[in-house]
């Protein structure tokens, strides 16, 4: 048996030594995200302006699914407050806009505080609560801020909301139809960046280490409440920005962007495209948005069909589309011997 | 090292340790055996923190840690190696070291690194980047015990680390214990193995229905006095590895 102090050894891990994983094959994800993201920089040109409306909501929902899901998928916590970090967003832009001229830097700015310090009043609210308990006090919040928004009307313009929000503000190629659209692309390229480097950083690690157990979290010297705060913060920060996008895009806000439909709306994309997948939420809301639009050309009753959808979803793929596809993938693998995945793959 | 007197811990209304008393010295291994339902696991709850006592006291390192949160206790120093291989499945098994290494405090001691948990499992080294919870049982457990390790504790709580494993991978185990005692990290050992604790331990303690009914500073007579462990543990015969 060799001690560490009798003999030097190699401390190194086989796996790091000899990852099994050349280095190309590393890179290649990130290369594909920057294709994928050139590519998108062109969906304008190939679709009109509703399409490239639609595909602008699908990234904002997108930002929106995936910030919810730092709370959700990775957290472990549910929530159907969210909609209130969205509605912030949005009233930072209507107010600050309409009442004291801000910048779209100044109202990015201060979406992401009042995002991150709403996020943490939840997070420290819902210390002592988990479980079905959990999502009925985020949404007691995110109720209690919608009935805010809704009586203090001198300032949100109550249910009738705050209409005509200029975009003078923002530089004028990227303030119309297909310039908005690039720059709602780089904003949420740039937030969904940030958001996978805070998860893969120690800290988002320690969250999941809460989600999976508090107590030996604990007992190795973690303050999980801490955690929980800070995974609210950072969701809020970001579900406020995707809020701020929103109001720019359609040029009003009101209650409707802190109704609690939006708060289940985001609750289905993370389950419908796989919580435990970084990008799952992301893809939920861009099909669930697709499909929404899609069908409602060839039917009213869109809703029953997409009813089915997630009944069906619920019933066959309990990870979700994402957590279907990587399993198929990671059975693939095994049978032709590559071996197994990384811990990445099980969790993003 | 460490103090425990007169702690009694309840669940609910359940009296489970009715006036534990007992101490670790520096450098010391004590061996904690008694039969299941006694509070083996409700005492190394209770010392880590896990659980509050409702009365007596805790010393650890000279200062008093009753009622302390887990995460006080752990920065101050002391380490625990849950019952039933407990890792964090969805972390990889780097990562698993890694949280163990981020907020270890070991109680004035350096900082163990993530490459610490490896040497002693090379094991974990082939199996890096994977989630810990596609691991089998004794690998998992072989990653709680590297967790331990790397985060340098004056004063590591084993709570039954031998638990549903083969032979080979309890003589790693045995291996771990022995390296703690080199390295004189204190420990406190559960376990139901007894002539496993017996043969590594310094001292031991029985724990039997919530309080200590017997205690030796002689482990390896204690291996030979059938009698009595038939006594206290209902161990027969020649005491099984």
């Amino acid at each position: 048996m060799t001690t560490p102090t009798s003999t030097k050894p190699d401390t190194r891990p086989a796996a790091a030594a000899a990852p099994g994983r050349s280095a190309p094959r590393r890179w290649a994800p990130g290369a594909g995200v920057l294709v994928a993201v050139a590519l998108l920089m062109f969906v304008p040109a190939a679709t009109d302006s509703f399409y490239t409306f639609v595909a602008t909501r699908m990234l904002l929902l997108g930002l929106l699914a995936t910030a919810f899901n730092a709370v959700f998928g990775f957290g472990g916590m549910s929530s159907l407050g969210h909609a209130a970090f969205f509605g912030i967003g949005g009233y930072a832009v209507g107010i600050g806009v309409t009442r004291w001229d801000w910048s779209p830097g100044t109202v990015l700015a201060a979406a992401l505080a009042a995002g991150a310090l709403a996020g943490a009043v939840f997070g420290l609210a819902c210390l002592r609560v988990r479980g079905i308990y959990l999502l009925l006090l985020t949404l007691a919040l995110a109720q209690a801020l919608f009935g805010l928004a809704f009586y203090q009307t001198e300032w949100t313009g109550g249910d009738n909301g705050i209409p005509n929000i200029p975009r003078d503000g923002l530089p004028a190629a990227v303030r119309e139809g297909d310039g908005y659209y690039r720059l709602t692309l780089v904003v949420v390229v740039l937030c969904v960046a940030l958001l996978w480097m805070y998860q893969r950083s120690p800290l988002g690690m320690s969250v999941v280490g809460t989600r999976e157990s508090e107590s030996r979290m604990s007992a190795a010297g973690y303050r999980p409440g801490a955690l929980r705060t800070v995974a609210f913060a950072v969701s809020g920060a970001f579900s406020a920005v995707a809020g701020v996008l929103e109001v720019y895009l359609q040029g009003s806000v009101s209650t409707a962007s802190m109704s609690w439909q939006i708060s289940a709306d985001v609750l289905v994309y993370a389950i419908l495209g796989g919580a435990r997948h970084f990008f799952g939420p992301f893809l939920g809301a861009v099909a669930v948005t697709g499909l929404e639009v899609w069908v409602s050309t060839y039917t009213d009753r869109w809703m029953t069909v997409l009813g089915v959808v997630y009944v069906v979803t619920a019933l066959f793929l309990a990870d979700g589309v994402l957590g279907r596809a990587a399993s198929l993938l990671r059975l693939a693998r095994t049978k032709s011997g590559a071996g197994s995945g990384t811990s990445a793959e099980a969790r993003t | 090292m460490l103090e425990l007197d007169a702690v009694h811990t309840y669940y609910g209304a359940s009296h489970i340790l009715q006036g534990v008393s007992l101490t670790v010295a520096e450098g010391e291994v004590l061996g904690v055996l008694g039969r299941n339902g006694m509070g083996k696991t409700t005492l190394v709850h209770t010392v880590a923190g896990l659980l509050r006592p409702r009365r007596g006291r805790i010393r650890f390192l000279g200062r008093d840690i009753t009622g302390a949160s887990a995460e006080r206790i752990s920065r101050a120093g002391m380490g625990l190696v849950p019952q039933g291989h407990r890792v964090f499945p969805s972390l990889s098994v780097k990562e698993n070291l890694k949280v163990a290494v981020r907020r270890a405090r070991s109680g004035g001691r350096a900082r163990g690194t993530v490459a610490d948990g490896v040497p002693r499992f090379p094991v974990l080294g082939e199996r890096w980047g994977l989630p810990a919870g596609v691991l089998s049982g004794g690998q998992q457990q072989m990653l709680a015990l590297g967790r331990a390790l790397v985060g340098n504790a004056r004063l590591v709580l084993l709570d039954e680390p031998t638990e549903g494993l083969d032979p080979q991978t309890v003589a790693r185990v045995g291996d771990v214990v022995d390296e703690l005692r080199r390295r004189g990290t204190s420990a406190v050992l559960v376990e139901q193995k007894v002539d496993f604790a017996l043969r590594r331990v310094d001292r031991v303690v029985v724990i039997g229905r919530g309080s200590v009914v017997h205690e030796s500073a002689d482990p390896a007579g204690l291996r030979a006095d059938t009698a009595t462990l038939r006594d206290l543990l209902a161990v027969g015969g020649t005491v099984a590895a």
